[in-house]
């Protein structure tokens, strides 16, 4: 019979020199490990180096941009310049037809002031010269505008409308002239008479030519001498009669003096009227050169503003987007006293925990103040019950049917856990069930994709803004875990399944911005977002919400 | 390379040094772990997650005390706390027993350690936990306890109910091989 002897001085002797060597992939597995913990202790930090990395990308991918813009704009100011240079030689072109209708005017006043001695056949010729001239530049000028034609013709008759005014008052002015260098009375009666006829005919014809006008604009070219010739045949007829009258009271010279007088009155009435005519014109012109001849030239600088236009809104169009990557701590909570878990729960003390969210938004500004904007969001969050008790569910153990919204992960040997609330568990004074469990914490640990749709209004807008934000978001839960926190170890026991794959939330927020240039800015946004729809079903008065303080940067482009 | 040396190279995470360490050690620690663990899988996983904890706490290690006896710590802490969150929770309704003379056969030194070691794996996990810090490696019921988050007693108890069961098991072998032989 051999001796007996302890057990454990047979396990001890056997195990005295026990050595075995545990498998090749263990040290793999370690060096694994030990680099990944390293890294990981570089990325910890580095989400902060991560999203200024991507913001300096932005950064040098919006200033390649920009000055990309830049040439662009320069280009067209190229244009622009060269447009500017057109219109100049436009105007100096229009200009030199002023001077050769000067010229012409001048030769006519010539005339007006030779009287008899020049023709009056030559001074209407000038004065169709001149007035055909200025119809030739017209002509051009309106060849010029084809597009603006119809208006400019009806400005033209507005404008002729003005001159004939002008005609009539300076007719009567010239024939008073006239009247001056005139010596006989009589013919003074005549002259003021024809000059009174011949003002009425004028101004007849000219309505008529008025009116002509504006029933045919193209006539134009012709009105001008149709109206001299109407004028023309006018003052023949109502001469007549004068003539006539003259004659019987006169003898031939001073009736042919009177003729002469009233051919030169008529002649120099025309003249007068041409001269005048072709003042007004060239004065219409020089209007036109002016303003509209801007309006003309109109065309360009209405192309070119238009251009310009269109590039502000090129530029408004470009500056209306807007991207921002932003981080932010945030905590989670619950208004109410409730619990997420159970029942049981309502009472223990519970604690929001503060976790980060990241992510990247878009901008798109509606107006000057208002701004739509979305993105795209990682979220974690986590909550916190503490003063539970978690426990293996034996079977025969009395208390602890698994909670219903959790659904507990198996263990390696298909244990099954659970958890119960200290508060109750007290109540039941089993201390020997105590002595062999561990009160801790459960911690629901939730990872959402959040996507905002926000409207910002901005109340200040200089180097530093204030910004209303109010919207809400949309939450897709992407992880979700309860973990028990025991000697600062994490170990997942379940997930909850009153969790809600998608929710929503009501946000509301106050963003603080610093520009440091037009495009580029840093912000700073405090925002409570009230959780809806989030749990399908939680104990007590559970309303979650989550506040947080999210900065980042952003560039306008 | 003195010990001293590799430990200093090891504190700067010289990766060479690290790999000198492991070579070492690794086959004594390992040998913990297999007692501690449930099976081989699961104690290559706690030497992996052991030497993880050596290094990342070398630091710490004043050179005061076994270095040997440092690392043997923190290989069965590791191990415990693994299943200090899978398996010590076991609430087992048991009466307490009394700590007595549980003895075998001088002759069962011929039992191969393959089959005790197998036999202290298919222990629940509390009473292998209880068994091979007390038996194994000298802790008092006191520290068992502490470091089980449990009372004395119930270390008592987990240690008298291990020694049963390993009786009864190598008892069992016996019959089994004698059976065998006969």
């Amino acid at each position: 019979m051999s001796e007996k002897k302890h057990i454990d001085r047979l396990f001890q002797e056997k195990f005295k020199d026990f050595e075995a060597k545990p498998g090749a992939n263990v040290w793999a597995g370690i060096q694994n490990k030990l680099d990944v913990p390293q890294e990981k202790a570089k990325t910890g930090i580095p989400i902060w180096l991560r999203i200024a990395g991507i913001a300096a990308a932005l950064v040098l991918l919006f200033t390649i941009g920009n000055s990309v813009f830049n040439t662009r704009d320069l280009q067209i100011n190229d244009n622009t310049v060269v447009e500017i240079d057109n219109n100049n030689l436009e105007n100096n072109k229009s200009n030199n037809n002023n001077t050769q209708d000067n010229t012409l005017k001048e030769n006519a006043n010539n005339s007006k002031n030779s009287k008899g001695t020049i023709d009056n056949e030559n001074t209407t010729l000038n004065n169709e010269a001149v007035v055909t001239n200025q119809s030739e530049t017209k002509n051009n000028f309106l060849s010029e505008t084809p597009k603006n034609k119809k208006t400019k013709l009806k400005e033209n008759t507005l404008h002729k409308k003005e001159t004939s005014n002008n005609n009539l008052n300076t007719t009567s002015y010239t024939t008073n002239n006239v009247n001056k260098s005139n010596n006989s009375s009589q013919n003074n009666l005549a002259n003021s008479k024809i000059t009174n006829s011949v003002s009425n005919t004028i101004k007849n014809s000219i309505a008529k030519t008025t009116a002509k006008d504006e029933k045919v604009l193209n006539v134009q070219n012709n009105s001008p001498s149709y109206s001299q010739s109407n004028v023309e045949d006018k003052i023949n007829k109502s001469s007549n009669p004068i003539n006539t009258a003259i004659t019987n009271t006169n003898t031939n010279k001073p009736n042919t003096k009177a003729q002469d007088a009233l051919d030169n009155n008529t002649a120099i009435s025309n003249t007068v009227v041409a001269a005048t005519n072709s003042e007004e014109e060239k004065r219409k012109e020089e209007e036109k050169m002016m303003e509209p001849d801007s309006a003309n030239s109109s065309k360009t600088i209405e192309e070119a503003l238009a251009k310009i236009e269109d590039l502000d809104e090129k530029e408004e169009n470009v500056n209306r987007w807007l991207v921002s990557a932003n981080a932010a701590p945030v905590y989670y909570n619950t208004l109410g006293k409730g619990s997420h878990i159970d029942d049981q729960f309502i009472e223990n003390t519970k604690n929001g925990g503060v976790n980060s969210s990241y992510g990247i938004n878009v901008g798109y500004a509606l107006n000057n103040r208002l701004t739509v904007r979305s993105g795209i969001n990682n979220l974690n969050l986590s909550y916190d019950t503490s003063n539970v008790i978690v426990y293996e569910n034996v079977s025969h153990t009395p208390s602890g049917a698994p909670l219903k919204t959790i659904d507990f992960s198996k263990g390696e040997q298909k244990r099954s856990l659970s958890v119960l609330s200290g508060n109750n568990f007290k109540a039941e004074q089993n201390s020997d069930l105590v002595s062999d469990m561990i009160i801790t914490g459960v911690s629901q640990r939730l990872n959402y994709l959040e996507v905002p749709l926000e409207l910002q209004y901005a109340v200040v807008k200089k180097r530093f803004g204030i910004n209303l934000i109010g919207g809400v978001s949309t939450f897709i839960l992407s992880d979700n875990e309860i973990v028990t926190e025991m000697d600062g170890r994490d170990t997942k026991i379940g997930e909850a399944n009153n969790l809600n794959d998608v929710s929503f939330s009501a946000n509301a927020g106050i963003g603080i911005d610093y520009k440091f240039s037009d495009s580029f800015k840093f912000n700073f946004e405090p925002t409570f977002k009230y959780q809806i729809n989030a749990y399908s079903e939680t104990s007590g008065d559970f309303k979650p919400y989550i506040i947080g303080v999210y900065t980042g940067f952003s560039y306008k482009f | 390379m003195s010990l001293e040396k590799l430990i200093h190279k090891c504190k700067v995470n010289d990766t060479k040094a690290q790999s000198e360490l492991y070579k070492l050690f690794s086959s004594k620690l390992f040998s913990v772990c297999l007692k501690y663990s449930r099976n081989y899988a699961e104690a290559e996983d706690n030497l992996q997650d052991a030497f993880i904890t050596i290094f990342k706490k070398i630091e710490q290690y004043k050179n005061k005390g076994s270095f040997e006896g440092w690392l043997k710590r923190i290989a069965i802490n590791t191990t415990l706390q693994c299943y200090r969150t899978q398996g010590v929770f076991d609430i087992v309704n048991e009466d307490l027993i009394k700590d007595e003379a549980v003895t075998v056969d001088e002759d069962d030194n011929d039992i191969s350690i393959d089959y005790l070691l197998k036999i202290i794996q298919e222990l629940p996990d509390r009473y292998r936990l209880v068994f091979n810090l007390y038996v194994m490696d000298g802790y008092s019921h006191q520290d068992v306890a502490e470091l089980l988050k449990i009372t004395t007693g119930t270390s008592k108890s987990n240690l008298a109910r291990a020694r049963q069961i390993l009786k009864d098991k190598i008892t069992e072998y016996k019959t089994r091989l004698n059976s065998q032989s006969l």
